[in-house]
């Protein structure tokens, strides 16, 4: 039944319509008394002055004539439920119509059911929609921006807590927004397409200049002032059959600037159906009384039966129920849903992960991710706001323990900064991987300038300033440092760089901080580190996110993933042991869903009163034990390797069935890059524990299992693989074959050479040269084996560069030695050993033994080559200058 | 206006003295600074006449008509159906500030 107040007030009084029907008149006093009555709001907090508005409102809407009051008889008599359809003058819209009132309350009735709809537009009186037989698809959109006055931040979790408890039985898809912001709104549809309802709860005012205004969050967690417009734009392509504006006064106007209010609006613009709130209302009031709308929505009931189930749920509590409103573009206010959906024991969400874009970054794509707070936080330090004591941050650590969710949450803020190149470090912080990526993103994107400055004869400090000065302006870089640990060394019960750590780090952290948040570094820790060079502390110029373990409603929403725990008998153990660590929990999930296969009891028994870390081994364990022992020697073996690798790498010791169970019991880690081959890892959590069940023999055999991989990888690699061939020599010398060491090492150390890393070339050479006894010299000279004197020369050489002749000429005199005995005494090889050592001697201005070696070289080019050769000229020119020096000196 | 960040100060400052208007009422309630913001522009605007007149009657008598502005901003929240009992509050927080001093600033800062 349309019921229309007249616009226009004629002779002091208004016409009421029935169907567009003149039926009687009112007085435009008494209206105006009515709505100074309804202005102050008593009604709300006082159900006697409620009752007193809602019975003139009646006598209003029912005349002398009784109109009202036999179609309620007329309804009533026929069982049909009552839609009245009030269409109220803008000048009139405060007036509570929720409260009309015979007897009782009409929206109590029960013969017959009676709903009370605002009027928007009569766009869509004519259109039909048939229910779906599917579930209900809610997004749940809770903001509330962290710099409200008044205190007024709202705990949004307890509110998503008490709804997702309410529903997750019931046939409801509940999408819960993480970031309270018209951004993550967009982006959700974009994921979710449609959504039945759309719910957006905080606080709602009225600005000045806007008009009507939803305090939502920026990406950083402050106010966003969101106008009708603004949400519009945001919906228009996916709209809602129901949008839910639950905050203060969102179905009412007040009239300063003579604009309608937020839920008007939204129906105006194109939504079919808008709840709001009449005037402020309690968080628990709209709370409960969201919670029954739910369900009677999930029931498939109609959205005006829902409605209106929902107040008489909450007929005892006086104050919400009135307040809701209901607008309507009259659209049909049938069941979203087909009654009869079956219910669920569990509302769950699937856990996927996706990894970044060439990189080893794995984020959950779907799942809860939460930590709202720390995300924000997150964004602001990246972004360069000043913290609370006036200092902006050159870079974030997220520090907390392993499966915490440090890596996904550093991979939700990298998602927020789509604009930047993501150079990714994962464990060890090495000068040459990081100018390596560096090098391969320049080529990628033909950056001449960030090329130029790799190449230059400059050092690793030196080139960082350069790149900050000249190429990351225009090029914005995300530096992630992944699993940092792995730098630290434990000194007096607190974390220090390791060695060879501060030359890397601290250029980079003195630049990030005049790139003005251009670049941005995130690293990730288990653990605190002190940070000083120079006497500063580095480590304040960043800025701290300490993850601890879910709690409350981010726990309940991680758990809502876990549907086997949940469904167990032995739920609360497992959730106790889980200790809200999430990826504990999903191990412990792993169990529960396949209980029969595990002993609990000696689970229960074994992990009671321990720690996190005894845990987490614990149950690593037992999921690679009941596989079978040909699973757990396959996972113990496989931890060999340090780094991801493809599937061959594990071949020798165990097939593809025995990798994939592993990605499935997620003890190992698989990564698809598109156009990519997969590659595989053990978990590094757990990796130095079950390598560490490997026995010494075993472990020999791994390690040239493992060398043998990648010395495979390395003859068909194109060009040198930085990652191959340190794995190569790392696996070469904990396997004792120092030669095959040496022969990597070579090639690694010219390839450091090429990118002017003097000082990484010559540790990572000397780490093997410490290993050429006399034992391995006589070895190369008896397998006639050229790589070890090579090594030694070079390794002479990077010492002579840096200006350590005596030690260059040690190891020239150590490759000499191999070179007479391999060659003999004739061999260009020979002459070069004499050439270098000449040269060595010539630097510390021993001209005489330089000169003996020169002529002892040149004699051997002269014979070999011949006079003319330009090896033999050098040598010829090295000569004469240091005679002619021998002659000044 | 001529001097908007006068009018800006003066809200913020109601907003400072009245930090537990939230807990008395245990209310989703952001409204307050919107009311003081709605009160100082438009309902000061709307009574500028009557203020300017205010002025010529010495300090004395403009503390005097701290209640007579209370009652008259009431009236507009009132008339423009603004959340009750917040802008009653509202109005008494920002008339209590009224003296010669302050007159002065927002009648200059109000009139263009």
């Amino acid at each position: 039944m349309h019921i229309r107040i007249d616009a226009e007030v004629k002779d002091n009084k208004r016409t009421i319509l029935f169907e567009d029907i003149a039926s009687h008149h009112v007085n435009e006093d008494q209206l105006k008394q009515l709505l100074k009555d309804s202005v102050h709001g008593n009604w709300k907090v006082d159900p006697k002055s409620g009752a007193a508005i809602g019975a003139s409102l009646y006598d209003i809407l029912n005349g002398s004539g009784g109109k009202l009051q036999s179609l309620i008889s007329d309804a009533g008599q026929t069982g049909a439920e009552l839609n009245l359809n009030l269409d109220i003058p803008y000048g009139l819209n405060s007036l509570p119509f929720e409260l009309v009132k015979n007897n009782t309350f009409l929206l109590h009735e029960n013969n017959p059911v009676i709903h009370i709809i605002r009027k928007v537009t009569d766009r869509n009186r004519y259109q039909q929609r048939e229910p779906e037989p599917r579930s209900l698809r809610v997004l749940f959109v809770a903001c509330s921006p962290i710099d409200l006055p008044y205190d007024s931040v709202l705990n949004f979790e307890k509110e998503e807590d008490l709804i997702q408890s309410s529903v997750e039985k019931l046939p409801v898809d509940l999408t819960i927004e993480d970031s309270g912001n018209l951004e993550g709104i967009r982006e959700a549809l974009i994921e979710n397409e449609i959504f039945d309802v759309i719910h957006i709860t905080g606080h709602s005012g009225h600005d000045q200049k806007l008009g009507p205004i939803f305090y939502m969050e920026s990406e950083i967690g402050a106010l966003e002032k969101v106008t009708p417009s603004m949400l519009w734009e945001a919906l228009r392509d996916n709209l809602p059959r129901v949008l839910f504006l639950s905050g203060c006064s969102t179905g009412k106007s007040n009239k300063v600037n003579e604009t309608e209010f937020f839920a008007f609006q939204m129906v105006k613009q194109g939504i079919s159906t808008v709840l709001g709130w009449g005037l402020p209302v309690s968080d628990t009031g709209a709370t409960r009384l969201t919670i029954e709308l739910y369900k009677y929505f999930g029931m498939g009931k109609s959205i005006a039966e829902s409605v209106s189930l929902s107040r008489q749920a909450m007929a005892d509590f006086y104050h919400p129920w009135p307040l809701l409103r209901l607008f309507s573009d009259n659209s049909p206010l049938n069941a979203l849903i087909a009654r009869g959906q079956p219910i669920r024991r569990r509302h769950t969400r699937k856990l996927k992960y996706k990894v970044l874009e060439d990189s080893q970054v794995k984020v959950l794509a779907d799942g809860f991710v939460g930590r709202r707070r720390e995300i924000q936080k997150g964004v602001r330090i990246l972004r360069g706001f000043e913290d609370e004591d006036g200092n902006a941050k050159s870079g974030l650590i997220i520090r907390g323990p392993a499966g915490i969710g440090k890596s996904c949450l550093a991979g939700k803020l990298i998602e927020r900064f789509k604009d930047k190149e993501l150079i990714v470090i994962h464990g060890e912080l090495k000068a040459a991987d990081l100018l390596l990526k560096l090098k391969k993103l320049f080529d990628r994107k033909r950056i001449l300038d960030g090329l130029r400055i790799l190449k230059a004869e400059l050092e690793f400090k030196d080139k960082i300033k350069d790149l900050f000065s000249h190429v990351f302006p225009e090029l914005p870089i995300m530096f992630y440092f992944d699993d940092f640990e792995q730098n630290l060394v434990p000194k007096q019960g607190r974390y220090e760089m390791g060695p060879g750590i501060i030359p890397v780090l601290s250029p980079l952290l003195e630049a990030l901080e005049w790139s003005e948040g251009k670049t941005s570094l995130i690293i990730t820790s288990r653990y605190p580190f002190i940070l000083e060079h120079d006497g500063e502390d580095l480590y304040n110029k960043l800025g701290e996110i300490t993850l601890m373990a879910f709690r409350d409603a981010d726990l309940k929403k991680k758990n809502a993933e876990l549907l086997s725990i949940l469904n167990s008998d032995h739920k609360e153990m497992y959730l106790e042991l889980g200790h809200g660590n999430p990826r504990l929990l999903e191990w412990i999930e792993l169990i529960a869903k396949e209980e029969d296969k595990y002993d609990i009891d000696a689970l229960k028994k074994a992990c009671d009163n321990q720690n996190e870390d005894f845990i987490k081994e614990y149950i690593t364990d037992i999921l690679a034990r009941t596989e079978g022992t040909e699973f757990e020697l396959f996972i113990q073996k496989a931890s060999v390797y340090r780094k991801p690798v493809k599937a061959s790498a594990f071949n020798t010791f165990g097939d593809d069935a025995l990798l994939e169970k592993g990605v499935d019991l997620t003890l190992f880690e698989k990564e698809k890059a598109s156009g990519h081959e997969a590659i595989y890892w053990v978990m590094p959590v757990i990796r130095e524990q079950q390598w560490a069940k490997v026995d010494e023999d075993s472990q020999h055999e791994m390690h040239q299992e493992a060398l043998t991989f990648y010395e495979q990888q390395i003859a068909t690699d194109k060009e040198p693989d930085l990652n191959n061939l340190e794995e190569a020599i790392f696996h070469a010398l904990v396997s004792n074959n120092i030669r095959t060491a040496c022969k990597y090492s070579i090639r690694l150390g010219s390839h450091l050479d090429q990118l002017v890393l003097y000082r990484d070339s010559l540790k990572m050479q000397l780490s093997v040269a410490e290993k050429i006894t006399d034992k391995v010299i006589d070895e190369a000279i008896s397998e006639e084996d050229e790589n070890v004197a090579t090594l030694l020369n070079n390794l002479g050489m990077a010492y002579k560069t840096l200006g350590e002749t005596t030690k260059a000429i040690e190891y020239y005199e150590k490759a000499l030695r191999i070179d007479l005995n391999v060659f003999g005494d004739q061999h260009p090889k020979v002459a070069i050993r004499y050439n270098n050592l000449g040269s060595a001697y010539k630097t510390l201005g021993e001209t005489t033994k330089a000169i003996e070696y020169f002529e002892k070289a040149l004699r051997i080019f002269t014979t070999v080559y011949g006079e003319n050769h330009p090896n033999t000229k050098t040598v010829n020119q090295n000569l004469e200058i240091t005679i002619q020096e021998a002659k000044k000196g | 206006m001529k001097n908007k960040t006068y009018l800006d100060e003066f809200i913020i400052s109601c907003l400072e003295e009245n930090d537990d208007q939230s807990e008395q009422t245990n209310e989703k309630f952001i409204g307050w600074e919107s009311l003081i913001t709605i009160l100082v522009y438009q309902g000061f605007l709307i009574l500028l006449p009557e203020l300017k007149e205010w002025l010529k009657l010495g300090a004395v008598a403009i503390v005097l008509k701290r209640k007579g502005l209370e009652k008259k901003l009431i009236e507009y929240a009132e008339k423009k159906e603004l959340d009750f009992p917040q802008a009653e509050k509202a109005a008494a927080c920002v008339s209590k500030r009224l003296d010669e001093e302050t007159l002065k600033n927002i009648v200059e800062a109000l009139d263009k």
